[in-house]
């Protein structure tokens, strides 16, 4: 007998034998050669015998099975027969089919209801009948061990003692390793002699109701039957049909008992269950006790002690209510193991996931949702936002565009200080001293409270501004007209209203919306929000800045001679300056059929809508994209989230040719293509074809491609048309001197439409420094400063790439610092020239090109990291 | 293991008897994922996870411990279980960008590691072979708690 601690279920398998296998083999022999003896009795003396087998052996076996039934299941004359042939190998070893593995429980369970109501009619009385029950039992129990596997021939399923058993014994008080079965077959369900703790909570509890009734109904009639058997009068007497009528009546009371109290007590199934069980063997024993005294005591001739039955009583009682304790035990023991009881928990393995475990005084908290992010002394604000799933807007990821200013509420002094580009953009939006670009700016220690909603009106009024002299009045300059609002044009504006508040300042724009962030109309085609997330200032900006926006405007024609810029509206603008921002258009490729609608350039706002409503009007399926700079694959990205098979055609072998090097664009390539985006380059469009509409792209290279959409993100053309009709100088776009001041003095023409020798047209940082250089020119201030170091970068998530100045070419002069730190993963790539950088190259994960896009800008002297980053310590550049 | 399963048979029991996600993922295949993925820090009290809120994110619990609560038509709130540290939650939107079921409340403040759609289809094209792990995983998560859900209902 064993039972382990730690497990209040232990299996077979999981006990130590206490007994030796010699002494079971023994206590076996022992008990065939008994029941040889009583069938002897039976035959010779049959009163003697009776007496033995009714009286005594049977009257003693319900305790047996209560406290120790493993004893019984050892020793059993029945299951001895019934391993023979296990024993001896002859045993054919079937499986018990299926219907009586479920079947068989209630062939034992009437049987045992009916052959015990058979012993008033027979077994009682009549020797034959009693040992041709006998014999009966022992040969199916023979039969069903040569026919079937372990212990399912007889013992746990058809054996009519088996469901007593389990009944009486559902709470063992001692436990016995089960010696027949050296491995576990895996006879049966629920096996008794495999757990004979958890059998029948298993049972009682098991998934199917049909399965689990067969047990319920058995516990539940046994109280009843016993009753009815102990009390009926003699069948002889009454007739049989009166005395089944009385044995199913009392069962039939048992049952409904039982189901009233499942019905009306909160109470498990197991509990009732179990107190039924304990209740038969009350009702058993009241009735048999006196039976059991008084028949040992007629069989040794001595009158028995008035003390005996009471002590027999007693012990009853306490086995019942051991039993029943140690039920309740089980059950409480049972209910969180029980599969399926519980939810099942998944998690990783204990620190798979641990994160910096960041204190509260290490986080940047967002006052209006309440979400924190670490601070982190190498990471944007932008970049936190965006880890805590918070929404926000982005441009150009550089301080400059003015897409993602963030209030900052507490802890202003301790954030990274601006810089001159930040600070510009800050006080474009008016925002100086009171908020933070996110993109730039960064948080070294916690503590830091933000606010993503930055109105001006609601955060506290920003220190006086110097007042200022009106440099306009002392020129003569009362009305200045700028063409185009993009960003050159405002930053120009902004920049004259700080040197002049009298100057009169119109802007003139062919677009229907103001000043918009350009970089972000790929999120036109899959946002919903439409352009109020890509308007970069406030509605009340042009008030008070006093800026009048000619929106929805042609500008016809510039009257040089009278200094009239004339409107296609009718209307005339005068002006004392002028500056051109004009801008540039999309360049398509005019290939044949090019005119088919479902063919779209992207370039302004009024692109994105005119493509987003294609696309929701007509059935589409996928698209094809020319062009494979950034605009091209940002499109491309933005088409693939409307779950439009894109493929993109890049002329060059490259994607990103000018900015990126052949390693970072194949991880670029890589990776686009990894999102399902089809990529093919060395070739581009040769034909459109279609009948009324766009079907199919067909390339140089031969292949067609379906498609429901095509966009030509490939390049732009300046708008020089009116400054060309003008006569000012033209070339491929308006001819101006470093003081962005063109042919006529009077005029200047900055951004996208400027042709400056030596600079890169088409960066938003260009156009805005170029408006300063203009403004200051214009009020006669030639203290101009060029453009800064500015690096193109890809607005794309889940990948950072950056390029930067001169990456090919003759670089024999320069050196060139390059590292792959995770082969396909990361590439980085310096090219340097006396320790300054002249060219960079950074593709790899999200958020992870940082310092190389800081030290550009600050274009510090990197000498003395230099050792540092040839052997690939990256690292270093943030400490320049 | 259960009661009636023949040792031999079955895999080892899961730390604390729970299984165990992604349990063969090493430290370098974690910080892969640690890279690309974002982290909610939160503070005891807060919702990670609102109730009818679209979100197409599970989330990995890193710290701390949270309580799934449920409303009833009432609007009244009970606690359905509660969440360990290193519990996956929220596998369910993710896979069908349906919203919430449930809220789930921050019981011990600490930090999540949160996997959207748009997340994951970065991961994957970053890890093909880590990402599609990650998908059968959570895909067996789902399977499980399903058949979990089956048998409730079925008894």
């Amino acid at each position: 007998m064993s039972q382990t601690d730690a497990n209040p279920f232990p299996n077979y398998l999981e006990m130590t034998p206490k007994i030796p296998r010699a002494i079971w083999h023994i206590l076996r022999v022992l008990t065939l050669a008994a029941v040889g003896g009583v069938i002897y009795l039976v035959a010779v003396h049959p009163d003697v015998g009776f007496t033995i087998f009714w009286r005594i052996l049977i009257p003693s076996l319900p305790l047996l099975f209560a406290v120790a039934p493993g004893v019984w299941r050892q020793i059993c004359p029945m299951a001895m027969i019934n391993q023979i042939p296990r024993t001896f190998g002859f045993s054919l070893n079937r499986t018990l089919p299926l219907y009586f593995k479920n079947l068989s429980y209630f062939i034992a369970v009437l049987s045992f209801f009916f052959l015990v109501s058979l012993r008033h009619v027979y077994f009682n009385k009549e020797p034959a009948m009693l040992l041709a029950l006998v014999a009966t039992a022992l040969s199916l129990a023979f039969i069903g061990g040569v026919v079937f596997k372990g212990r399912s021939g007889w013992c746990g399923t058809f054996c009519p003692l088996g469901p007593i058993q389990k009944a009486y014994g559902h709470a063992p008080i001692a436990l016995v390793r089960n010696g027949y079965c050296p491995t576990c077959v895996g006879c049966q369900k629920n096996c008794y002699d495999f757990n004979p703790r958890a059998a029948f909570l298993s049972d009682i509890s098991d998934s199917d109701p049909w399965y689990a009734s067969h047990k319920k109904f058995f516990v539940a009639g046994l109280p009843g039957f016993a009753f009815g058997y102990f009390t009926t009068a003699d069948p002889a007497e009454i007739g049989l049909l009166a005395y089944y009528g009385y044995i199913v009546g009392c069962i039939v009371m048992g049952l409904g008992t039982y189901m009233a109290l499942r019905i009306f007590v909160r109470m498990s199934d197991f509990r009732v269950a179990s107190l039924f069980s304990v209740l038969a063997l009350a009702i058993f024993y009241w009735f048999s006790v006196p039976t059991v005294v008084k028949a040992v005591s007629g069989l040794i001739g001595v009158a028995p002690s008035p003390w005996i039955e009471a002590v027999l009583y007693a012990v009853v009682i306490g086995v019942i209510l051991l039993v029943y304790f140690n039920g309740v035990q089980a059950e409480k023991a049972f209910i969180p193991l029980q599969s399926g009881s519980r939810e099942p928990k998944v998690g990783v393995k204990t620190g798979a996931v641990a994160t910096d475990g960041a204190a509260a005084r290490d986080l940047v908290t967002e006052r209006a949702s309440g979400r924190s992010f670490a601070a982190d002394p190498a990471r944007s604000l932008l970049d936190g936002i965006e880890s805590a799933g918070l929404k926000i807007d982005f441009g150009c990821r550089m301080g400059i565009c003015g897409a993602d200013p963030v209030a900052v509420i507490e802890g202003i002094d301790t954030l990274s200080p601006p810089d001159n580009t930040e600070l510009t953009t800050l006080r474009r939006l008016g925002l100086e001293g009171r908020a933070r670009m996110a993109c730039v700016c960064k948080a070294p220690t916690g503590g830091v409270t933000i606010d993503l909603k930055t109105d001006p009106h609601s955060l506290p009024a920003p220190a006086d501004a110097p007042v200022q002299t009106d440099q306009a009045l002392a020129l003569n300059i009362a009305r200045v007209v700028i063409i185009g609002n993009g960003a050159a044009g405002i930053a120009a504006a902004d920049e004259i209203r700080r040197r002049s508040p009298s100057c009169k300042i119109d802007i003139v724009t062919r677009e229907n919306h103001h000043f918009y962030n350009r970089m972000g109309i790929a999120r036109l085609l899959y946002g919903s929000s439409g352009i109020n997330e890509l308007i970069l200032m406030q509605p009340d900006w042009y008030v008070t800045k006093d800026v009048h926006v000619w929106l929805n405007t042609v500008a016809s024609e510039i009257d040089r001679a009278n200094r009239i810029v004339r409107l296609g509206t009718g209307e005339e603008l005068p002006y004392d300056r002028l500056i051109l921002a004009l801008g540039a258009s999309a360049v398509s490729p005019t290939v044949p059929g090019i005119e088919l609608p479902g063919c779209f350039a992207l370039r302004e706002a009024a692109d994105a809508a005119a493509l987003r409503g294609w696309r929701q009007t007509q059935k589409c399926t996928s698209a094809v994209v020319l062009g494979g700079g950034v605009l091209g694959i940002e499109t491309a990205d933005a088409l693939r989230k409307l779950n439009l098979k894109v493929t993109v055609v890049q002329r060059d072998e490259r994607l990103m040719n000018r900015e990126l090097d052949d390693k970072g664009s194949a991880i670029l390539r890589r990776f686009i293509e990894g999102l399902g985006i089809h990529v093919v380059t060395g070739t581009t469009v040769a034909e459109i074809q279609g009948r009324d509409r766009l079907e199919r792209v067909v390339l140089t290279n031969g292949d067609i491609l379906d498609a429901d959409i095509y966009v030509a993100c490939a390049g732009v053309r300046p708008n020089v048309e009116i400054a060309r009709d003008a006569g000012l100088e033209v070339k491929r776009g308006i001819v101006v001197e470093s003081s962005m001041q063109t042919s006529d003095p009077n005029i200047w023409a900055i951004g996208d439409v400027a042709e400056l020798p030596g600079t890169i047209s088409g960066l938003w940082a260009v156009g805005t420094a170029q408006a300063g250089v203009a403004v200051a020119s214009i009020f006669g201030d030639t203290s101009s400063h060029g453009a800064p170091n500015t690096l193109v970068s890809l607005k794309m998530s889940g990948i950072d790439v950056k390029g930067f100045g001169t990456i090919s070419g003759d670089l024999g002069q320069f050196e060139i610092v390059e590292f792959e730190d995770e082969p396909g993963q990361t590439h980085r790539k310096l090219v340097i020239d006396n320790g300054h950088i002249r060219g960079a190259v950074f593709v790899g994960p999200p958020r992870t090109g940082q310092h190389i896009a800081t030290a550009i800008a600050s274009n510090k002297d990197l000498t003395p990291i230099l050792p540092r980053l040839r052997q690939g310590d990256w690292d270093a550049l943030a400490e320049i | 293991m259960g009661l009636f399963d023949y040792e031999a048979t079955v895999a080892p029991e899961a730390e604390h008897g729970e299984i165990v996600f992604l349990e063969d993922f090493s430290s370098e295949d974690w910080s892969k994922i640690l890279n690309i993925v974002e982290t909610r820090h939160f503070l005891a009290g807060q919702d990670l996870v609102r109730d009818g809120e679209r979100d197409d994110s599970f989330y990995i619990l890193s710290s701390g411990s949270v309580d799934i609560v449920v409303r009833d038509a009432k609007g009244r709130e009970s606690v359905l279980t509660s969440l360990p540290e290193g519990s996956v939650f929220g596998e369910i939107s993710f896979f069908d960008g349906q919203p919430r079921s449930a809220t789930v409340r921050a019981k011990v403040g600490g930090s999540a590691i949160r996997i959207s759609r748009a997340t994951f289809e970065t991961f994957a094209a970053w890890e093909p072979v880590l990402a599609r792990r990650l998908l059968l995983e959570l895909g067996k998560v789902l399977s499980l708690r399903l058949r979990w859900t089956t048998k409730r209902t079925a008894r």
